[in-house]
């Protein structure tokens, strides 16, 4: 099992101090101890835990608000604990990304493996989330390619391999991307004619 | 077919009987709150306990003593029907400790008319729990004339809570956060976390005292909860 650095959030002194022996049995590292909701997320700030651990019913901003303030900040893996099976928290826990829901008294025997599916599913989880973005990229590259490849096509009465062999010109010549000369073509919609040869 | 405290609905479900109404259900859920929690504080103690205990007879020791602690607002309450005093609180804490220190002890009470919340009961009987269990067991082991007295005031900053004894006082080169065991771990848990306060221990001169504060915007919000 990996030894992840954790912020632990919990107001009642007993339970936290057994989450704390909990957590150190287990082998990860308490990195700081939060008593409610905004000290957590100032903590989570300032130490940048690879988890946080945190009780829900805390005084002021709850255990879920915290965890959606976090997340949007800085995605992490949060694991809840609460004394509570409620569709209501748990309906709330999902939109603010909370990655395990445990139910108290929380076992050292539950608590490992909790963690660590959490941590290895986020770690998935922006695994996943970067391919998706590169994706998108390379699709919108694609579309942007396509649509000028069209335009130029329809603007000189060329073949698709002539309209792509121009954009390479331009992007040769002008020191640019594919996708930018692409983009230049779009944004300009003036005709491009061929570079001169000497 | 009747059932004691439900009935069998036209739908075969079992429902409340008449005689409870919304208010005694009301009553009745916010005890069951209670009662779970400290099952959970209970469960929390033998954790710490086995994770600490070198001996069955240690854990034994260790949880006996804190769950009684934890269940002396409840025995106040029941007996006397009234929510507990810190003063009657803090008697009972001692005449459950007295047994740890030596016989001949003297012993002073000088603590403010404060009526307590369940809120402020629990967290204020484990603390003095742990405080006057140290002072008895370590602090005036070896004392020719122990020692103790139990102080505190009430004002616009919040309740002030000293256990002061004439003892042997912390060992040369004590920090709290690096050589407190679980006892004083604990004291030091509740006052910052569940009273939002602070545990400072200071050299006596001979003796030892530690001093909580509770601040009076935190007094406050936690003497809301009421018993019933």
């Amino acid at each position: 099992m990996v030894s992840l650095g954790v912020l632990l959030v919990e107001d009642e002194a007993v339970q936290a101090l057994a989450l704390e022996q909990a957590l150190r049995d287990l082998g990860h590292r308490v990195l700081g101890l939060a008593g409610d909701g905004r000290q957590a997320c100032e903590l989570c700030r300032q130490l940048r835990p690879d988890l946080v651990l945190m009780d829900i019913g805390l005084p002021g901003m709850d255990g879920i608000e915290a965890a959606r303030v976090m997340s949007l900040e800085r995605p992490l893996p949060v694991v809840l604990i609460t004394a509570h099976a409620d569709r209501r928290f748990l309906e709330r826990a999902r939109r603010a990304n909370v990655h395990s829901y445990l139910l108290k008294p929380v076992e050292t025997a539950v608590l490992g493996p909790a963690m660590d599916l959490a941590h290895h599913n986020f770690t998935r989880e922006s695994e996943l989330r970067r391919e998706v973005t590169d994706l998108r990229e390379s699709l919108h590259a694609r579309k942007v390619l396509a649509r000028a490849q069209g335009l130029l096509m329809d603007q000189h009465h060329i073949g698709e391999q002539e309209a792509l062999r121009r954009l390479r010109e331009m992007a040769q010549v002008r020191g640019l991307e594919l996708v930018q000369a692409a983009q230049e073509v779009l944004g300009a919609q003036q005709p491009l004619r061929p570079p001169r040869r000497g | 077919m009747g059932q004691p405290g439900g009935g069998l609905s036209d739908g075969g479900a079992l429902a409340p009987a008449a005689s409870l109404t919304p208010e005694s259900l009301k009553t009745a859920g916010g005890v069951c709150h209670r009662v779970k929690n400290d099952f959970q504080t209970i469960a929390n103690i033998l954790a710490l306990g086995s994770a600490h205990a070198r001996s069955p007879r240690d854990l034994a020791e260790a949880v006996e003593g804190r769950v009684v602690a934890l269940s002396l607002g409840y025995t106040l309450v029941s007996e006397t029907g009234q929510p507990p005093t810190l003063d009657r609180l803090a008697q009972e804490v001692l005449r459950r400790n007295l047994w740890k220190g030596p016989s001949h002890l003297r012993l002073a009470r000088r603590l403010p008319p404060l009526v307590l919340s369940l809120r402020l009961c629990s967290p204020l009987s484990l603390w003095l729990h742990e405080i006057i269990g140290n002072a008895l067991r370590h602090g005036l082991e070896q004392v020719s004339d122990p020692e103790l007295l139990l102080e505190g005031s009430l004002d616009d900053d919040g309740l002030r809570l000293c256990v002061t004894d004439n003892g042997a006082g912390l060992p040369p080169g004590f920090a709290l956060e690096r050589d407190a065991r679980l006892g004083l771990r604990l004291a030091m848990a509740l006052a910052a976390n569940d009273l939002r306060g602070g545990l400072e221990l200071e050299d006596a001169r001979p003796g030892l005292k530690a001093t909580l504060r509770v601040p009076a915007g935190e007094l406050a919000r936690l003497a809301q909860e009421l018993w019933w």
